[in-house]
Protein backbone atom coordinates (compact mmCIF):
# COMPACT_ATOMS: atom_id res chain seq x y z
CA UNK A 1 0.00 0.00 0.00
CA UNK A 2 1.59 3.51 -0.83
CA UNK A 3 1.56 5.85 2.20
CA UNK A 4 2.26 8.70 0.65
CA UNK A 5 -0.70 11.55 -0.17
CA UNK A 6 -2.53 11.28 -3.66
CA UNK A 7 -1.37 13.57 -6.26
CA UNK A 8 -5.50 13.81 -7.22
CA UNK A 9 -8.48 13.57 -5.84
CA UNK A 10 -11.58 13.69 -6.62
CA UNK A 11 -14.80 13.33 -4.64
CA UNK A 12 -18.25 13.10 -6.27
CA UNK A 13 -17.06 15.26 -9.42
CA UNK A 14 -19.11 16.02 -12.03
CA UNK A 15 -18.84 17.59 -14.85
CA UNK A 16 -20.62 19.77 -17.34
CA UNK A 17 -21.51 19.34 -20.65
CA UNK A 18 -20.67 20.88 -23.69
CA UNK A 19 -24.29 22.76 -23.46
CA UNK A 20 -23.18 23.46 -19.94
CA UNK A 21 -25.67 20.59 -18.28
CA UNK A 22 -23.81 18.36 -15.85
CA UNK A 23 -22.99 15.09 -16.10
CA UNK A 24 -25.41 12.60 -14.11
CA UNK A 25 -22.90 10.39 -12.41
CA UNK A 26 -20.58 11.17 -10.15
CA UNK A 27 -17.05 10.14 -10.16
CA UNK A 28 -14.39 9.84 -6.94
CA UNK A 29 -10.79 8.79 -7.72
CA UNK A 30 -7.33 8.47 -6.21
CA UNK A 31 -4.12 9.17 -7.65
CA UNK A 32 -0.72 7.77 -6.82
CA UNK A 33 2.61 8.87 -8.40
CA UNK A 34 3.85 6.16 -10.92
CA UNK A 35 -0.17 5.27 -11.33
CA UNK A 36 -1.79 4.85 -15.34
CA UNK A 37 -5.21 5.54 -14.90
CA UNK A 38 -7.38 5.20 -18.11
CA UNK A 39 -10.58 6.70 -18.76
CA UNK A 40 -12.75 4.59 -21.20
CA UNK A 41 -15.94 4.10 -22.24
CA UNK A 42 -18.31 4.51 -25.27
CA UNK A 43 -19.00 7.84 -27.13
CA UNK A 44 -20.78 10.05 -25.27
CA UNK A 45 -20.39 8.91 -21.85
CA UNK A 46 -17.64 12.07 -21.14
CA UNK A 47 -14.19 11.03 -20.89
CA UNK A 48 -13.38 14.60 -22.39
CA UNK A 49 -14.98 16.39 -19.85
CA UNK A 50 -14.18 14.06 -16.94
CA UNK A 51 -10.26 14.05 -17.66
CA UNK A 52 -10.50 18.48 -18.40
CA UNK A 53 -12.48 18.10 -14.75
CA UNK A 54 -9.88 15.89 -12.93
CA UNK A 55 -6.99 18.19 -14.61
CA UNK A 56 -8.85 21.71 -12.90
CA UNK A 57 -8.90 22.59 -17.06
CA UNK A 58 -12.56 23.43 -16.49
CA UNK A 59 -14.69 24.22 -13.43
CA UNK A 60 -17.29 20.66 -12.41
CA UNK A 61 -20.57 21.46 -12.41
CA UNK A 62 -20.15 19.37 -8.84
CA UNK A 63 -17.99 18.11 -6.70
CA UNK A 64 -14.09 18.65 -5.42
CA UNK A 65 -10.95 17.91 -7.05
CA UNK A 66 -7.56 17.89 -5.08
CA UNK A 67 -4.55 18.42 -7.36
CA UNK A 68 -1.44 18.40 -6.41
CA UNK A 69 -2.89 19.28 -2.48
CA UNK A 70 -4.20 22.61 -4.04
CA UNK A 71 -8.32 22.40 -4.02
CA UNK A 72 -8.83 22.99 -7.64
CA UNK A 73 -12.23 24.94 -7.39
CA UNK A 74 -10.31 27.66 -5.25
CA UNK A 75 -7.38 28.76 -7.67
CA UNK A 76 -6.61 32.11 -8.81
CA UNK A 77 -5.26 32.71 -12.54
CA UNK A 78 -1.98 33.12 -11.26
CA UNK A 79 -1.96 29.55 -9.38
CA UNK A 80 -4.05 28.00 -12.30
CA UNK A 81 -1.19 28.61 -14.44
CA UNK A 82 1.77 27.19 -11.56
CA UNK A 83 0.03 24.43 -11.44
CA UNK A 84 0.00 23.90 -15.18
CA UNK A 85 3.41 23.48 -14.90
CA UNK A 86 3.17 20.58 -12.53
CA UNK A 87 -0.31 18.81 -14.12
CA UNK A 88 0.79 18.73 -17.97
CA UNK A 89 -2.46 18.14 -19.98
CA UNK A 90 -1.72 17.10 -24.00
CA UNK A 91 -5.37 17.88 -26.14
CA UNK A 92 -6.56 15.55 -28.28
CA UNK A 93 -4.66 15.82 -31.56
CA UNK A 94 -1.48 17.31 -29.79
CA UNK A 95 -2.23 20.81 -31.21
CA UNK A 96 2.02 22.35 -31.53
CA UNK A 97 2.57 25.95 -32.16
CA UNK A 98 2.27 25.84 -35.98
CA UNK A 99 4.48 28.93 -36.59
CA UNK A 100 7.18 27.75 -35.26
CA UNK A 101 9.66 24.00 -35.57
CA UNK A 102 9.12 21.30 -33.60
CA UNK A 103 12.52 22.25 -31.26
CA UNK A 104 11.36 25.21 -30.79
CA UNK A 105 7.95 24.08 -29.64
CA UNK A 106 9.11 22.10 -27.22
CA UNK A 107 12.18 24.45 -25.74
CA UNK A 108 9.19 27.79 -26.15
CA UNK A 109 7.60 26.55 -22.30
CA UNK A 110 10.39 26.24 -20.61
CA UNK A 111 11.96 29.59 -22.27
CA UNK A 112 9.17 31.51 -21.13
CA UNK A 113 8.93 30.26 -17.47
CA UNK A 114 12.66 31.52 -17.29
CA UNK A 115 13.93 27.20 -16.51
CA UNK A 116 17.11 28.19 -17.64
CA UNK A 117 19.66 29.69 -20.21
CA UNK A 118 18.76 28.60 -24.02
CA UNK A 119 21.93 25.83 -24.28
CA UNK A 120 20.44 24.32 -20.68
CA UNK A 121 17.04 24.22 -22.48
CA UNK A 122 17.91 23.27 -25.94
CA UNK A 123 20.60 20.42 -23.93
CA UNK A 124 17.34 19.35 -21.80
CA UNK A 125 15.26 19.18 -24.55
CA UNK A 126 17.53 17.02 -27.10
CA UNK A 127 17.72 14.44 -23.62
CA UNK A 128 13.67 14.83 -23.30
CA UNK A 129 13.60 13.63 -27.15
CA UNK A 130 16.06 10.59 -26.59
CA UNK A 131 14.15 9.56 -24.16
CA UNK A 132 11.19 9.42 -25.81
CA UNK A 133 12.54 8.03 -28.96
CA UNK A 134 11.49 10.66 -31.18
CA UNK A 135 11.93 9.54 -34.52
CA UNK A 136 11.48 12.53 -36.74
CA UNK A 137 13.10 16.06 -37.58
CA UNK A 138 13.19 18.92 -35.41
CA UNK A 139 13.80 21.57 -37.78
CA UNK A 140 10.06 21.28 -39.70
CA UNK A 141 7.04 22.90 -38.60
CA UNK A 142 4.36 20.95 -36.80
CA UNK A 143 2.18 21.09 -40.27
CA UNK A 144 5.29 19.10 -41.92
CA UNK A 145 5.20 15.81 -39.11
CA UNK A 146 3.08 12.76 -38.66
CA UNK A 147 0.60 12.27 -35.57
CA UNK A 148 3.38 10.26 -33.92
CA UNK A 149 5.73 12.84 -34.12
CA UNK A 150 3.36 15.51 -33.02
CA UNK A 151 1.94 13.52 -30.15
CA UNK A 152 5.99 12.78 -28.45
CA UNK A 153 6.98 16.84 -29.47
CA UNK A 154 3.58 17.45 -27.74
CA UNK A 155 4.56 15.39 -24.32
CA UNK A 156 8.08 16.40 -24.55
CA UNK A 157 7.49 20.49 -24.16
CA UNK A 158 5.50 19.06 -21.55
CA UNK A 159 8.45 17.37 -19.80
CA UNK A 160 10.13 19.92 -20.12
CA UNK A 161 8.59 21.42 -17.63
CA UNK A 162 9.00 18.56 -14.95
CA UNK A 163 5.43 17.59 -14.47
CA UNK A 164 3.96 15.15 -11.36
CA UNK A 165 0.76 14.16 -13.46
CA UNK A 166 0.04 13.69 -17.18
CA UNK A 167 -2.91 14.11 -18.49
CA UNK A 168 -3.61 13.16 -22.08
CA UNK A 169 -6.69 13.46 -24.22
CA UNK A 170 -7.03 10.20 -26.90
CA UNK A 171 -3.22 10.27 -27.11
CA UNK A 172 -3.64 7.41 -30.15
CA UNK A 173 -5.87 9.35 -32.70
CA UNK A 174 -4.90 8.69 -35.81
CA UNK A 175 -1.74 6.61 -35.24
CA UNK A 176 -1.27 2.82 -37.04
CA UNK A 177 -0.33 0.28 -34.85
CA UNK A 178 3.03 0.00 -34.69
CA UNK A 179 2.97 3.80 -34.13
CA UNK A 180 0.64 2.76 -31.21
CA UNK A 181 2.64 0.96 -29.62
CA UNK A 182 5.98 3.13 -29.03
CA UNK A 183 3.43 5.35 -27.97
CA UNK A 184 1.95 2.86 -25.22
CA UNK A 185 5.84 2.14 -24.34
CA UNK A 186 6.78 5.94 -24.15
CA UNK A 187 3.59 5.96 -21.62
CA UNK A 188 4.56 3.26 -19.30
CA UNK A 189 8.19 4.68 -19.06
CA UNK A 190 7.02 8.10 -18.34
CA UNK A 191 4.99 6.42 -15.37
CA UNK A 192 7.63 3.54 -14.38
CA UNK A 193 11.17 5.74 -15.00
CA UNK A 194 9.84 9.31 -14.11
CA UNK A 195 7.16 8.62 -11.73
CA UNK A 196 4.23 10.77 -13.33
CA UNK A 197 0.54 9.79 -12.65
CA UNK A 198 -0.47 9.39 -16.06
CA UNK A 199 -4.36 9.79 -17.03
CA UNK A 200 -4.89 8.79 -20.22
CA UNK A 201 -8.79 8.98 -21.99
CA UNK A 202 -8.28 6.44 -24.56
CA UNK A 203 -10.44 4.18 -26.86
CA UNK A 204 -7.27 1.90 -27.09
CA UNK A 205 -8.33 -1.25 -24.96
CA UNK A 206 -5.19 -2.92 -25.61
CA UNK A 207 -3.54 -0.37 -23.99
CA UNK A 208 -5.66 -0.59 -21.10
CA UNK A 209 -6.31 -4.31 -20.87
CA UNK A 210 -2.06 -4.34 -20.56
CA UNK A 211 -1.21 -1.47 -18.93
CA UNK A 212 -4.27 0.45 -16.74
CA UNK A 213 -3.60 0.11 -12.54
CA UNK A 214 -6.97 1.85 -12.07
CA UNK A 215 -9.48 2.07 -14.94
CA UNK A 216 -12.56 4.70 -15.32
CA UNK A 217 -15.24 3.55 -17.17
CA UNK A 218 -17.68 6.42 -18.11
CA UNK A 219 -21.20 5.84 -19.77
CA UNK A 220 -24.21 8.08 -20.74
CA UNK A 221 -26.07 5.70 -17.72
CA UNK A 222 -23.57 4.71 -15.31
CA UNK A 223 -19.94 5.52 -14.05
CA UNK A 224 -17.58 3.49 -12.06
CA UNK A 225 -13.79 2.80 -11.18
CA UNK A 226 -12.07 -0.31 -11.07
CA UNK A 227 -8.77 -1.41 -10.08
CA UNK A 228 -7.28 -3.33 -13.61
CA UNK A 229 -8.34 -4.89 -16.15
CA UNK A 230 -9.73 -8.12 -13.65
CA UNK A 231 -12.17 -6.59 -12.19
CA UNK A 232 -13.56 -4.06 -15.07
CA UNK A 233 -13.23 -7.42 -17.54
CA UNK A 234 -15.18 -9.36 -14.97
CA UNK A 235 -18.05 -6.62 -14.27
CA UNK A 236 -21.38 -7.81 -14.18
CA UNK A 237 -22.93 -4.16 -14.88
CA UNK A 238 -24.58 -4.25 -18.21
CA UNK A 239 -22.90 -0.78 -19.34
CA UNK A 240 -19.76 -2.85 -19.19
CA UNK A 241 -20.30 -5.59 -20.86
CA UNK A 242 -22.07 -3.93 -24.05
CA UNK A 243 -19.21 -1.82 -24.09
CA UNK A 244 -16.62 -5.11 -23.71
CA UNK A 245 -18.80 -6.66 -26.06
CA UNK A 246 -18.80 -4.37 -28.95
CA UNK A 247 -15.35 -3.97 -28.93
CA UNK A 248 -14.67 -7.96 -29.17
CA UNK A 249 -17.10 -7.56 -32.13
CA UNK B 1 -48.15 61.26 -40.52
CA UNK B 2 -48.03 59.08 -38.50
CA UNK B 3 -45.99 56.69 -40.40
CA UNK B 4 -43.25 59.69 -41.14
CA UNK B 5 -43.16 59.82 -37.23
CA UNK B 6 -42.41 55.86 -36.90
CA UNK B 7 -39.62 55.94 -39.74
CA UNK B 8 -38.22 58.95 -38.07
CA UNK B 9 -38.60 56.79 -34.31
CA UNK B 10 -37.43 54.01 -35.87
CA UNK B 11 -34.05 55.70 -37.50
CA UNK B 12 -33.01 57.12 -34.05
CA UNK B 13 -33.77 53.85 -32.72
CA UNK B 14 -31.43 52.66 -34.99
CA UNK B 15 -29.01 55.33 -34.18
CA UNK B 16 -29.21 54.93 -30.65
CA UNK B 17 -28.38 51.06 -31.00
CA UNK B 18 -25.46 51.54 -32.83
CA UNK B 19 -23.97 53.99 -30.78
CA UNK B 20 -24.62 52.02 -27.59
CA UNK B 21 -23.46 48.87 -29.37
CA UNK B 22 -20.28 51.33 -30.58
CA UNK B 23 -19.38 52.43 -26.86
CA UNK B 24 -20.17 48.85 -25.35
CA UNK B 25 -17.57 47.66 -28.02
CA UNK B 26 -15.11 50.04 -27.41
CA UNK B 27 -15.30 49.58 -23.71
CA UNK B 28 -14.95 45.63 -24.07
CA UNK B 29 -11.62 46.34 -26.51
CA UNK B 30 -9.90 49.27 -24.13
CA UNK B 31 -10.72 46.56 -21.26
CA UNK B 32 -9.09 43.42 -23.61
CA UNK B 33 -6.36 45.93 -24.49
CA UNK B 34 -6.14 46.72 -20.74
CA UNK B 35 -6.13 43.41 -19.50
CA UNK B 36 -2.78 41.98 -21.79
CA UNK B 37 -0.57 45.47 -20.70
CA UNK B 38 -1.11 44.50 -16.73
CA UNK B 39 -0.26 40.80 -17.64
CA UNK B 40 2.70 42.02 -19.57
CA UNK B 41 3.81 44.45 -16.66
CA UNK B 42 3.52 42.19 -13.56
CA UNK B 43 5.77 39.58 -15.26
CA UNK B 44 8.53 41.76 -13.55
CA UNK B 45 10.20 41.81 -16.69
CA UNK B 46 9.55 43.45 -19.29
CA UNK B 47 9.82 40.99 -22.07
CA UNK B 48 11.30 37.28 -21.89
CA UNK B 49 12.85 35.73 -24.71
CA UNK B 50 10.04 33.75 -25.24
CA UNK B 51 7.80 37.42 -25.84
CA UNK B 52 10.46 39.18 -27.11
CA UNK B 53 11.28 37.43 -30.57
CA UNK B 54 7.35 37.85 -30.75
CA UNK B 55 7.86 41.47 -30.64
CA UNK B 56 10.85 41.23 -32.86
CA UNK B 57 8.47 39.06 -35.44
CA UNK B 58 5.94 41.57 -35.59
CA UNK B 59 7.93 44.51 -36.20
CA UNK B 60 9.93 42.84 -38.75
CA UNK B 61 6.17 41.38 -40.91
CA UNK B 62 4.28 45.07 -39.47
CA UNK B 63 7.27 47.53 -40.11
CA UNK B 64 10.09 46.44 -42.24
CA UNK B 65 8.14 44.13 -44.88
CA UNK B 66 5.54 46.89 -45.49
CA UNK B 67 8.70 49.49 -45.74
CA UNK B 68 8.92 49.23 -50.04
CA UNK B 69 5.00 49.73 -50.12
CA UNK B 70 4.78 52.98 -47.53
CA UNK B 71 7.83 54.43 -49.57
CA UNK B 72 5.56 53.77 -52.80
CA UNK B 73 2.83 55.10 -51.49
CA UNK B 74 4.83 58.11 -49.78
CA UNK B 75 6.37 59.04 -53.07
CA UNK B 76 2.67 58.50 -55.27
CA UNK B 77 1.12 61.12 -52.73
CA UNK B 78 4.08 63.32 -52.89
CA UNK B 79 3.64 63.63 -56.69
CA UNK B 80 -0.21 63.79 -56.46
CA UNK B 81 -1.34 65.52 -53.50
CA UNK B 82 2.29 67.42 -52.05
CA UNK B 83 2.44 68.66 -56.13
CA UNK B 84 -1.71 69.83 -55.91
CA UNK B 85 -1.40 71.80 -52.56
CA UNK B 86 2.04 73.77 -53.73
CA UNK B 87 0.87 74.36 -57.07
CA UNK B 88 -2.86 75.72 -55.46
CA UNK B 89 -0.04 77.35 -53.27
CA UNK B 90 1.36 79.34 -56.56
CA UNK B 91 -2.03 81.31 -56.77
CA UNK B 92 -3.60 81.68 -53.24
CA UNK B 93 -1.10 82.12 -50.56
CA UNK B 94 2.53 82.80 -49.56
CA UNK B 95 5.20 80.44 -49.22
CA UNK B 96 4.40 80.41 -45.32
CA UNK B 97 0.88 78.72 -45.84
CA UNK B 98 1.68 76.37 -48.38
CA UNK B 99 4.80 74.83 -45.79
CA UNK B 100 2.24 74.98 -43.32
CA UNK B 101 -0.89 73.31 -45.07
CA UNK B 102 1.45 70.68 -46.47
CA UNK B 103 2.52 69.82 -42.96
CA UNK B 104 -0.82 69.69 -41.39
CA UNK B 105 -2.72 67.98 -44.04
CA UNK B 106 -0.26 65.33 -45.77
CA UNK B 107 2.63 65.51 -42.63
CA UNK B 108 0.44 64.76 -40.11
CA UNK B 109 -2.99 63.69 -41.51
CA UNK B 110 -2.38 61.61 -44.27
CA UNK B 111 0.58 60.01 -43.38
CA UNK B 112 -0.90 58.58 -40.66
CA UNK B 113 -4.14 57.49 -41.79
CA UNK B 114 -2.76 55.85 -45.25
CA UNK B 115 -0.18 54.24 -42.63
CA UNK B 116 -2.69 52.64 -40.80
CA UNK B 117 -4.87 51.71 -43.54
CA UNK B 118 -2.04 49.64 -45.11
CA UNK B 119 -1.01 48.47 -41.73
CA UNK B 120 -5.06 47.35 -40.98
CA UNK B 121 -4.49 45.72 -44.49
CA UNK B 122 -1.80 43.64 -43.97
CA UNK B 123 -1.01 43.64 -40.31
CA UNK B 124 -4.38 43.70 -38.76
CA UNK B 125 -6.12 41.20 -41.01
CA UNK B 126 -3.28 38.30 -40.68
CA UNK B 127 -3.15 38.93 -36.82
CA UNK B 128 -6.80 37.82 -36.80
CA UNK B 129 -6.62 35.01 -39.11
CA UNK B 130 -3.31 33.80 -37.64
CA UNK B 131 -4.57 34.29 -34.21
CA UNK B 132 -8.37 33.03 -34.99
CA UNK B 133 -6.71 29.70 -36.35
CA UNK B 134 -4.35 28.81 -33.90
CA UNK B 135 -7.37 28.90 -31.45
CA UNK B 136 -9.48 26.65 -33.99
CA UNK B 137 -6.63 24.57 -33.92
CA UNK B 138 -6.37 23.91 -30.50
CA UNK B 139 -2.18 25.50 -29.94
CA UNK B 140 -3.67 28.53 -27.75
CA UNK B 141 -5.29 26.52 -25.34
CA UNK B 142 -2.37 23.82 -26.11
CA UNK B 143 0.18 26.99 -24.36
CA UNK B 144 -2.25 28.05 -21.52
CA UNK B 145 -2.37 24.70 -20.73
CA UNK B 146 1.20 24.94 -20.36
CA UNK B 147 0.80 28.09 -17.88
CA UNK B 148 2.06 30.31 -20.61
CA UNK B 149 -0.67 33.74 -19.99
CA UNK B 150 -1.72 33.95 -23.74
CA UNK B 151 -2.68 37.85 -23.40
CA UNK B 152 1.18 38.17 -22.40
CA UNK B 153 2.48 35.83 -25.08
CA UNK B 154 0.57 36.27 -28.19
CA UNK B 155 -1.53 40.22 -27.63
CA UNK B 156 1.28 42.36 -26.01
CA UNK B 157 4.02 41.76 -28.39
CA UNK B 158 1.44 42.02 -31.45
CA UNK B 159 0.89 45.28 -30.08
CA UNK B 160 3.71 46.83 -29.28
CA UNK B 161 4.85 45.65 -31.99
CA UNK B 162 2.51 47.28 -33.96
CA UNK B 163 2.74 50.55 -32.49
CA UNK B 164 6.46 50.61 -33.36
CA UNK B 165 5.73 49.91 -36.51
CA UNK B 166 3.00 52.67 -37.40
CA UNK B 167 4.69 55.46 -35.83
CA UNK B 168 8.27 54.36 -37.64
CA UNK B 169 5.91 54.17 -40.77
CA UNK B 170 4.14 57.05 -40.75
CA UNK B 171 7.34 59.06 -39.94
CA UNK B 172 8.79 57.63 -43.09
CA UNK B 173 5.43 58.51 -44.91
CA UNK B 174 5.29 62.08 -43.80
CA UNK B 175 9.04 62.49 -44.70
CA UNK B 176 9.23 60.59 -48.37
CA UNK B 177 5.34 62.32 -49.21
CA UNK B 178 6.54 65.93 -48.17
CA UNK B 179 10.19 66.28 -48.67
CA UNK B 180 10.25 64.01 -51.98
CA UNK B 181 7.11 65.82 -53.61
CA UNK B 182 8.57 69.24 -52.79
CA UNK B 183 12.09 67.58 -54.71
CA UNK B 184 9.92 66.39 -57.73
CA UNK B 185 8.26 69.86 -58.18
CA UNK B 186 11.32 71.58 -57.89
CA UNK B 187 12.75 69.24 -60.23
CA UNK B 188 9.81 71.09 -62.73
CA UNK B 189 10.74 74.39 -61.48
CA UNK B 190 7.60 74.89 -60.14
CA UNK B 191 7.92 78.49 -57.82
CA UNK B 192 7.16 77.43 -54.43
CA UNK B 193 9.24 74.02 -54.78
CA UNK B 194 12.60 74.34 -53.77
CA UNK B 195 14.63 73.42 -50.75
CA UNK B 196 13.87 76.85 -49.07
CA UNK B 197 10.82 75.14 -49.20
CA UNK B 198 11.76 72.38 -47.29
CA UNK B 199 13.20 74.47 -44.69
CA UNK B 200 9.95 76.17 -44.06
CA UNK B 201 8.24 73.36 -43.37
CA UNK B 202 10.71 71.52 -40.94
CA UNK B 203 10.42 74.73 -39.07
CA UNK B 204 6.95 74.71 -39.44
CA UNK B 205 6.99 71.60 -37.24
CA UNK B 206 6.51 72.44 -33.86
CA UNK B 207 6.92 70.08 -30.55
CA UNK B 208 3.27 70.14 -29.94
CA UNK B 209 2.50 69.16 -33.23
CA UNK B 210 5.39 66.09 -32.77
CA UNK B 211 3.59 64.96 -29.74
CA UNK B 212 0.04 64.37 -31.18
CA UNK B 213 1.54 62.99 -33.99
CA UNK B 214 3.38 60.13 -31.92
CA UNK B 215 0.52 59.94 -30.26
CA UNK B 216 -1.77 59.51 -32.79
CA UNK B 217 0.40 57.10 -34.48
CA UNK B 218 0.94 54.71 -31.04
CA UNK B 219 -2.74 55.26 -30.50
CA UNK B 220 -3.47 53.62 -33.67
CA UNK B 221 -1.16 50.93 -33.69
CA UNK B 222 -2.26 49.67 -30.35
CA UNK B 223 -5.98 49.79 -31.76
CA UNK B 224 -5.23 47.99 -35.38
CA UNK B 225 -3.27 45.01 -33.13
CA UNK B 226 -5.66 45.02 -29.95
CA UNK B 227 -8.41 45.04 -32.81
CA UNK B 228 -7.20 42.20 -34.38
CA UNK B 229 -6.11 40.14 -31.38
CA UNK B 230 -9.89 40.89 -29.90
CA UNK B 231 -11.16 39.36 -32.92
CA UNK B 232 -8.85 36.98 -33.43
CA UNK B 233 -9.39 35.20 -30.42
CA UNK B 234 -13.39 35.29 -30.51
CA UNK B 235 -13.00 32.40 -33.07
CA UNK B 236 -13.92 29.33 -31.43
CA UNK B 237 -15.10 26.52 -33.20
CA UNK B 238 -16.50 26.60 -36.62
CA UNK B 239 -13.96 27.99 -39.43
CA UNK B 240 -16.36 30.29 -40.45
CA UNK B 241 -15.94 32.45 -37.82
CA UNK B 242 -12.69 32.79 -39.45
CA UNK B 243 -13.75 35.32 -42.02
CA UNK B 244 -16.52 36.79 -40.29
CA UNK B 245 -14.17 38.13 -37.26
CA UNK B 246 -11.44 39.07 -39.91
CA UNK B 247 -13.79 40.70 -41.75
CA UNK B 248 -15.15 42.36 -38.40
CA UNK B 249 -11.45 43.68 -36.97
CA UNK B 250 -10.62 44.87 -40.75
CA UNK B 251 -13.90 47.30 -40.34
CA UNK B 252 -13.66 47.85 -36.50
CA UNK B 253 -10.17 48.96 -36.76
CA UNK B 254 -11.05 51.19 -39.81
CA UNK B 255 -13.97 52.91 -37.82
CA UNK B 256 -12.00 53.12 -34.12
CA UNK B 257 -8.47 54.83 -36.63
CA UNK B 258 -11.08 57.46 -38.09
CA UNK B 259 -12.60 57.99 -34.58
CA UNK B 260 -9.44 58.14 -32.79
CA UNK B 261 -8.29 60.91 -35.75
CA UNK B 262 -11.27 63.28 -35.62
CA UNK B 263 -11.26 62.99 -31.54
CA UNK B 264 -7.46 64.13 -31.80
CA UNK B 265 -8.25 66.69 -34.63
CA UNK B 266 -10.79 68.36 -32.04
CA UNK B 267 -8.50 67.96 -29.35
CA UNK B 268 -5.52 68.95 -30.17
Amino acid sequence: MNAAAPLLQARDLRPRREDGAPFEHPLSLEVQAGETVCLVGPNGGGKTAYLRALAAVDKPAGGSVKLLGKDAGRLDADAWRALRLRAAYVLEGAPLLSVVNGLINVTLPAMYHRLGTAAQVAAAAQELLKFLDYPGRQDLLPAYLNQHERLLLAIARCLMLSPELMFLDEPFHMTDNACREREAAVFRRLAGDKGLAVLIATHNLGFVRRYADKIVFLHAQWAGCFDGWKPFSASARSEVRDFLDTDQR
Amino acid sequence: MAEAQAARGSFIGWLGRGLIDLSMYIVDLTVFVLRAFRDWARRGRIFNRATLQNVYSQVIFTGLDALPLIIFLGLAVGLSITSQLLKLGQTIGSEQDVGALLVDIVGDELSSLLTAIVLIGRSGSAIAVDLGGMNLRGEVEGLELLGINVNEFFVTPRIIGAAISQFVLAVFFAGIALFGGVFIMALFGLEHASLHQMKRMAEDVDPQAIAVFALKNILFGITIAGTACYHGFRVRRSPTELPQQTQRAIVMSLVLVFLIDGLLAVVS
